[in-house]
């Protein structure tokens, strides 16, 4: 019954109070509708506003801009501040590092980036997705070498010859 | 009459059943591995599906979606995990039965359970079709826009919980990425910057990878592991005897399964749950004593309901172009793909298609049924591959789909973007099903207002005359009740 408990806790997680991230989503939504708005004013009108390419948008990033600002208000008064700068001290940081998940969010967000960003643009795809995945691998199922190695192998293989032949695709990486 | 022949001819061939086959057994064990959503399945196939012919693309993604709703009880039966949200009932009937050494007869129970709700769905989605289609008909862009705004309103409602807001501002950027790249009416270029790549807009694919591949991958990989722990299985006995047992309890879970389903977005997880504890409420004496400690009728409820679901889904998707859920705003994606636009004209566009919907459905069915049957027990250890080695082997089939279709590397940027987005967005609790609702229903929503209100201009329309029109104004007050319900919820 460990993990069913453990699922009700995340079910109950995601309802959970988040002031600190609302006042942070508050200020973004509010400068990116801020933004929407003034571009979409600048846009030509042909036959009025009303009807005009702006309208949509327009109203979007005005309606958006009301939500940031309910959210936004709504966190202030649950001292969203001061949670959301509590985030930039070291404490919660150095715990979250050594107690809590942080140390595998950072990886594994690394892992995705290096991945698509570096390794597609510096290799071809097999050479580069099995330098990934025996990285990744080693880095979080931790097995032996081995077996590693295999995985790695068989996916690329696998990979390689189903899409290449039998969907036909171009796969990404350099040499595409 | 000729088009359900060529549909059924269309079904039947060697090639389709042997791309449906593979799909079942596909959807079934990513169903079952824990993290693999089905709308992560279905996201990480659109763009193989591309390659395909319309058909089969239906067929697969159809298939995936049927057997891995299902995929998702196997484990939550044999091992105490999930698959997914909506088999939590099941795990909580399910696990106490196979510790009692009656795992056997409980997955027997959840493929009938599940074989049953798809055919509750499949028959409903049948009959009903057509009467809403004749209703879709009289729709004008005025409707079409409230429709679309409707459901993007409403799904944000629905899954933001306790805050709609959240929803809400979700879907509104789903909005906003759909402005992006050169409107249809006027021509106008919309948030391109001068980059070329951003004149035909944002490709629904790389977002929906994005959203619910990358997001997915980073979600689990930024979580640690749960210890697995395999019990034996005695044989699997699907027990048909149930059904007269059961009968009120299918039918009730069948019912809440098809309107929650049918509602955009309220999906599985809230049908499953809700018929699970109303079969609870109504259990009597000895049978609620069950309930927690492994119950047949608790089982059965959950699972009806979680497969009713997908004919509940695709009764708004096929008829008015509406995504039931995130799963079949995805499959409309991959429709988009090969030019497909569904709705009340889609009969008249593509012949057939319909009928060829109906038929994949009861095909999925089958083989659901069969391959159920077939791999559980040998497939025990892939289903319980743990998650540390199945997420870094996705993110190179995410790269792949994103990049395929159009083999643009800022597509693969998109994704990627999209990806760290979702993770973000996710972190604070907003959900991101009304995102891809806005982003694959933006599009309609923008260029049927503009329609509607040159239309409005050009009549010298009236706030009065706008008002006198009946399915337009029902649909206003509609919008404007599911504001207000969602705004004064109690958090």
């Amino acid at each position: 019954m460990e993990t069913i408990e453990e699922l009700k806790e995340k079910t109950e997680e995601e309802v959970e109070e988040t002031p600190a991230a609302d006042f942070f989503m508050g200020i973004v939504l509010m400068i990116l509708s801020t933004v929407v708005c003034s571009v979409a004013w600048s846009w030509p009108r042909q036959g009025g506003f009303a009807s005009s390419a702006a309208l949509f948008p327009f109203g979007i990033a005005s309606t958006l801009f009301l939500m940031g600002m309910a959210i936004f208000i709504q966190s202030f008064r649950r001292k969203g501040y001061r949670l959301f700068l509590q985030w930039f001290r070291a404490k919660p940081f150095r715990d979250g590092w050594v107690h809590g998940n942080l140390r595998l969010a950072v990886a594994s967000l690394l892992t995705v980036l290096i991945y698509m960003i570096v390794i597609l643009n510096l290799l071809p795809f097999e050479v580069g997705t099995f330098i990934y995945l025996v990285g990744t691998l080693f880095l979080f199922w931790r097995g032996k070498v081995y077996k590693i190695l295999i995985i790695s192998a068989a996916v690329v293989a696998f990979y390689s010859l189903s899409f290449k032949m039998l969907f036909k695709l171009v796969l990404p990486g350099v040499g595409m | 009459m000729d088009a359900i022949w060529v549909a059924i001819g269309d079904l039947f061939t060697v090639r389709m059943m042997i791309i449906a086959v593979s799909a079942s057994v596909l959807g079934m064990i990513w169903g079952a591995m824990p993290g693999v959503s089905t709308v992560m399945a279905m996201a990480l196939l659109v763009g193989l599906t591309a390659q395909l012919s319309t058909y089969e693309a239906v067929m697969v993604l159809l298939t995936v979606m049927v057997s891995s709703v299902y995929g998702g009880s196997i484990t939550a039966v044999l091992i105490n995990i999930p698959g997914k949200a909506t088999a939590i009932p099941t795990a909580i009937e399910g696990y106490p039965l196979t510790l009692k050494g009656e795992g056997g007869l409980a997955l027997g129970t959840t493929i009938i359970g599940s074989f049953i709700g798809n055919w509750i769905g499949i028959i409903a989605l049948i009959l009903c079709m057509p009467l809403i289609m004749a209703i879709a008909l009289k729709f004008g862009s005025w409707e079409i826009f409230l429709l679309a705004f409707w459901g993007i309103v409403i799904c944000g409602t629905l899954v933001g919980k306790e805050k709609p807001i959240k929803g809400w501002i979700s879907g509104w950027l789903g909005l906003l990425i759909a402005t992006v790249g050169v409107e249809p009416i006027h021509g106008v270029p919309r948030f391109t910057f001068d980059i070329p790549a951003l004149i035909d807009g944002i490709g629904e694919l790389p977002i929906i990878i994005g959203l619910f591949g990358l997001t997915e991958v980073l979600k689990s990989l930024s979580s640690p592991g749960v210890k697995v722990e395999i019990k034996k299985v005695s044989s699997i006995i699907p027990r048909f005897s149930l059904l007269r047992k059961q009968f009120g309890t299918i039918m009730r879970a069948g019912f809440i399964g098809l309107i929650i389903g049918a509602l955009p977005a309220a999906g599985p997880n809230i049908a499953s749950f809700l018929s699970y504890i109303y079969a609870k409420q109504r259990a009597k004496g000895e049978e609620r004593e069950k309930f927690g400690k492994g119950s047949y009728t608790g089982l059965m409820a959950a699972e009806v309901a979680d497969n009713a679901c997908i004919g509940g889904d695709m009764l708004p998707t096929l008829t008015l172009g509406i995504p039931g859920s995130a799963a079949m705003a995805i499959l409309l994606g991959s429709l988009n793909l090969h030019g497909i636009r569904v709705g009340p004209a889609m009969e008249t566009h593509h012949p057939g298609l319909i009928y060829f919907f109906y038929g994949a459905l009861i095909a999925a069915n089958f083989l659901m049924y069969g391959v159920a049957l077939m791999i559980i027990k040998p497939g025990v250890k892939l289903f319980t591959m743990k998650k540390e080695i199945l997420m870094p082997i996705i993110l190179p089939l995410c790269a792949i789909g994103a990049f395929g279709i159009n083999q643009s590397i800022f597509d693969l940027y998109v994704m990627l973007a999209m990806g760290l987005l979702g993770w973000a967005l996710y972190k604070m609790r907003y959900p991101l099903a009304p995102m891809i609702l806005g982003v694959i229903l933006g599009p309609m929503a923008d260029e049927n207002l503009r329609k509607a209100i040159m239309i409005f201009q050009g009549q010298e329309a009236t706030l009065l005359t706008v008002l006198s029109r009946p399915i337009g104004t029902v649909m206003l007050v509609v919008v404007a009740f599911t504001f207000y319900k969602g705004l004064t919820r109690k958090a």
